[in-house]
């Protein structure tokens, strides 16, 4: 569980990236947090996961949270099982080495990601999903409730956008809390029981569905954003779409 | 490029070239230091030959040195600075005094300052020798403010080239490590003082005394003690090899050098090695050198060289530091062979040596040492404990 | 050269589990390397000593037997190469772990432990005590110091806000380094040249040779104690290698565990220094080749870089001291063959580390 009440976080005073800003995340529900490039998403999800201290009003978690960033690959080969072990750093002594426990709770950590064949590939010779799907892993291994994604689906392709959003939500399913940021509102509408929407105008908080409409969106994004509902073969699904000639004569 | 204008762009350009080449000539020809054109006298004397020509007359002084200049002088010399180490005070050797020294290095000032020479001539002590840099730059200004007739100078041209540009004249002189040296810079130095039979003299008592020393060791036979110097023995460990003056006089009194032996090093000049050689070697005599501050007591004291034929037999010695240092060549060389002699092959008698020392520094610098400057000259506390070494006491 | 390189994908395929049999077996074998290696170091010399007295010398400190040996022989293999094997080890296994934890801090496999300015503050601070001609005590505790002193140049040029990023520290040391280089530089300037400046020059070529017990226990102290402080964090250098933010994210404190990383190194370091003056290449390529052989997890990669730099100083000072009569000066052998190594090493990685990071 994760709240935030009249927080605040800025450079310099005169550049707040945030003021004031409320919500909260209770267990089982996803909140995504959207915007443009440079609107301060990351800023915001590092603040709620603990990175970074907030400089106005207060940050409430219930427990640590698991900080998910995103794939980049790594200098050094590690195998995908020691990257999970590595969340354990929380439960392991300065001067000590993972056990026998730590260990086992990396490979289940694996294997509700479902990614427990990958255990002894090394991690950059992963793709770009799986290497997320590591991360995620890694997060969970530490034990936490709690996950903060900074933009998960960032560089993947779409099988593994695909994997990797329903990953998170079997995951809100067992009773997890998820704050995520992404630059896809199709994701948002996918996941999320909740958006803050972080625009120039200011930072907006409420359920989804309102605010995952077209004028919001547009008003988010500085371009014309369009939602569709369609019928999926009997199901019907909703969509946003941004026409990208719509400003060409 | 067509065929007109290649010829009209090559003769422009030689005659660019051209007219540039005539015009550095004629600048150089006009800036050089005024050398006068070589007159009848003996062909350039190069390193290693006999005296380079000199030729003094009521016309004036004429010295060739040792790069094959020719450098003219009215008068006798009477303002020298010197800056090679070692020229300082075999300038006051050859001139039995310090008064026409007007400038020389920190190092030779140093070396005085610290040896037998500030005692001797302590007025030397006041002269400027803040004159060039520690790798023997000079610094132009101070040596022209000094007005000196000649600046004496190694011969290389990067040194000499600032002074000669400046209109100073230069004596060039090289560096051979060998007895040559010291004859041929005393001979040079003589000249240039007006007064060339003291060369002539200094030559004939050094020759005299390495043929006495010679006949001793031919009269004595094989087998000498095998003598080891060490250049360096505090921060690693350099010894004499091949072609370096202490293994010359080494071979000169009748003992051998190992590091030059059938086991010895393939480098020339001070060599680096490691203790095992050293150990393996022997060496019945140990010798210190002057360029660092390792005493035989330091030698006893260390537990590796415990074993070493030199130790076992207290055979470790600090070479002497006179008016200027005894390892390398010098004019008074003469009194290091009588000194190694006696230290190598002691007769149970008294030495000669403190007598040969106040002769030799009376015929070089009109002054005898009192006692205490001997004891200090022959280190004779640091190698009191020392085998044979009571045969340099002061009767 | 601060731009990410290409991931370092060698180590066993297949990967491994982090086993405790996965440690020790390397950690065994290297042993191994550096008990042969010193056993023929032992047994080397100009001076020679027949192999059996060697042995019977080197038990006998244990349990005394065998008749009584020639006292020429005995000081050879006890005071001449004994200490000097045993400071070789020192020094080579120094500089080897702290360059293994320093690319791992720093990410990138090309830094070394010049990169934080140890080496060169700690060259500085011998090159002045030999100027001043105040002793080896003097020498061994003016580089030493000045060694220290260097990190906290480092650690003062990088505090404050935004101070101890990654980046800004190995500014700060490259700055630091050269600045005790014209230092050294003017030392070399102004010493004689008869007398000061071949000592000073011996002691920036770096060397074993003086070595005696008395070194090597003043090598030991800062040595083990940095030692033992790169080897109790380990694992959490594992962590530390991901980067900054992933190890906040994981609840590590980065910059004060990079501090203690870096201060544990430049104990190691100004130890190595100040007895056996500056050998470079050895923190550069061990490491290197440690990891090609046992991957990059530091809780093996540590322990065996220290026992191979430390076989491979022993190896390279017993060639330098047994293959001419003169002695080769450690320094320079450690470079002629370090960079044609790493040039080798680098050809082999560099569709990985030039192909675009």
């Amino acid at each position: 569980m994760l709240e935030l009440r009249g927080a605040g976080f800025g450079y310099s005073p005169q550049n707040w990236v945030f003021k004031d800003l409320s919500f909260s995340v209770p267990p089982g529900t996803v909140t995504a947090v959207l915007g443009p490039n440079g609107s301060g998403k990351t800023t915001l999800v590092r603040c709620a996961a603990g990175m970074l201290a907030v400089q106005e009003g207060a940050v409430r978690r219930s427990e640590t949270a698991g900080y998910v960033p995103q794939a980049r690959g790594s200098t050094f080969g590690y195998p995908a099982l020691d990257m999970v072990v590595m969340g354990r750093a929380r439960h392991i002594g300065v001067f000590r080495s993972p056990g026998s426990r730590d260990r086992a709770a990396a490979l289940r950590a694996m294997d509700r990601v479902g990614i427990a064949a990958l255990a002894g590939r090394l991690f950059p010779t992963l793709s770009g999903g799986e290497q997320q799907l590591v991360l995620i892993a890694r997060a969970i291994a530490g034990g936490s409730r709690l996950l903060v994604l900074d933009e998960p689906s960032t560089g993947l392709d779409l099988k593994n956008q695909v994997r990797v959003l329903q990953l998170l939500r079997e995951l809100v399913r067992t009773g997890m809390s998820l704050l995520v940021s992404t630059h896809h509102p199709d994701h948002a509408l996918f996941l999320a029981d909740s958006v803050v929407l972080m625009g120039a105008a200011g930072v907006v908080t409420g359920p989804a569905g309102p605010l995952l409409a077209d004028a919001q969106l547009s008003a988010l994004y500085g371009v014309r954003v369009s939602t569709l509902n369609y019928d999926d073969e009997g199901t019907p699904r909703r969509t946003v779409v941004t026409p990208f000639g719509a400003d060409e004569g | 490029m067509s065929i007109p204008e290649a010829n009209r762009r090559s003769v422009l350009a030689a005659a660019l070239y051209g007219g540039g080449a005539l015009f550095l000539a004629s600048c150089a020809a006009a800036g050089t230091a005024p050398q006068s054109s070589p007159q009848s006298t003996p062909p350039a004397g190069t390193a290693g030959t006999a005296p380079p020509g000199s030729a003094s007359g009521p016309a004036g002084i004429q010295v060739t040195d040792q790069r094959g200049t020719v450098l003219s002088f009215d008068r006798p010399v009477t303002r020298v600075v010197t800056i090679p180490m070692p020229a300082a005070s075999l300038l006051a050797a050859v001139d039995q005094g310090a008064s026409h020294l007007a400038g020389m290095h920190n190092a030779s000032w140093v070396a005085m300052r610290d040896g037998a020479m500030g005692a001797m001539y302590p007025e030397a002590l006041n002269i400027p020798h803040d004159i060039a840099t520690t790798d023997f730059t000079p610094n132009v200004e101070s040596i022209r403010a000094l007005n000196p007739d000649v600046v004496v100078q190694w011969s290389d041209a990067q040194l000499t080239a600032p002074l000669e540009q400046a209109g100073m004249k230069v004596l060039g002189i090289t560096n051979t490590g060998t007895q040559q040296d010291v004859d041929t810079w005393t001979a040079l130095f003589a000249t240039m003082l007006g007064r060339p039979d003291r060369a002539v003299q200094m030559k004939a008592r050094s020759d005299g005394q390495q043929k006495a020393i010679q006949a001793e060791a031919a009269a004595r036979g094989t087998g000498g003690p095998g003598i080891v110097y060490f250049n360096r023995f505090s921060g690693g460990l350099k010894v004499a090899g091949n072609g370096s003056y202490n293994d010359f006089y080494i071979k000169l009194i009748g003992a051998h050098n190992p590091a030059t032996g059938p086991q010895g090093l393939q480098g020339k000049g001070m060599v680096g090695v490691d203790v095992e050689q050293v150990l393996a070697w022997d060496p019945e005599i140990i010798l210190l050198g002057n360029f660092d501050d390792a005493m035989p007591a330091d030698v006893y004291a260390n537990p590796v060289w415990q074993s070493v034929s030199a130790v076992r037999s207290r055979r470790v010695y600090k070479v002497p530091l006179g008016g200027y240092r005894w390892d390398p060549p010098g004019q008074e060389s003469p009194l290091m062979w009588r000194w190694l002699t006696d230290v190598s092959f002691p007769s149970g008698n008294r030495s000669t040596l403190r007598n040969e020392t106040n002769d030799y520094f009376d015929f070089l610098y009109r002054h005898q040492p009192s006692a205490p400057e001997l004891d200090k000259i022959l280190w004779t506390e640091a190698n009191g404990t020392s085998a044979n070494y009571r045969q340099f006491d002061a009767s | 050269m601060l731009r990410e390189a290409q991931p370092l994908t060698t180590g066993p395929p297949g990967g491994r589990g982090p086993g405790l049999r996965q440690v020790i077996g390397p950690c065994l074998l290297s042993g191994a390397v550096l008990a042969a290696v010193s056993a023929v170091a032992f047994g080397s010399g100009r001076y020679s000593v027949p192999l059996d007295h060697v042995v019977q010398i080197l038990a006998s400190r244990i349990v005394p037997f065998g008749p009584g040996l020639p006292a020429a022989e005995e000081n050879v293999v006890l005071l001449v190469r004994l200490p000097r094997v045993l400071l070789a080890l020192l020094v080579g296994g120094a500089l080897a772990i702290g360059g293994a934890a320093l690319q791992a801090v720093f990410r990138n496999p090309l830094v070394s432990p010049e990169v934080i300015g140890v080496s060169s503050g700690a060259s500085f601070g011998g090159a002045l005590a030999l100027l001043l001609g105040l002793g080896p005590v003097a020498l061994v505790g003016g580089s030493f110091g000045f060694g220290l002193l260097a990190l906290g140049i480092v650690f003062l040029i990088t505090s404050g806000r935004g101070g101890a990023h990654i980046l800004m520290v190995v500014l700060g040391g490259i700055v630091t380094a050269s600045f005790f280089s014209a230092l050294v530089a003017l030392v070399t300037y102004l010493a004689d040249p008869f007398t000061t400046l071949p000592a000073i020059v011996f002691w920036l070529l770096g060397s074993v040779s003086t070595a005696t017990w008395a070194k090597v226990l003043v090598a030991l102290i800062p040595i083990a104690a940095g030692g033992v402080v790169l080897l109790a964090l380990r694992w959490r250098i594992n962590v530390l290698s991901l980067g900054d933010d992933d190890a906040t994210a994981l609840g590590l404190r980065p910059r004060p565990l990079r501090w203690a990383v870096l201060a544990a190194v430049a104990l190691m370091v100004a130890g190595a220094v100040a007895v056996s003056g500056v050998i470079s290449w050895v923190g550069l390529v061990i490491p290197h080749l440690a990891r090609m052989w046992v991957g990059p997890d530091h809780r093996v990669l540590l322990p065996v870089s220290f026992l191979l730099g430390g076989a491979y100083l022993i190896a390279i000072d017993t060639i330098a001291r047994t293959a001419t009569a003169g002695e080769i000066p450690l320094g320079v052998l450690t470079a002629l063959i370090g960079a044609p190594v790493f040039f080798v090493l680098l050809r082999r990685n560099r569709e990985r580390i030039w192909d675009g990071a």
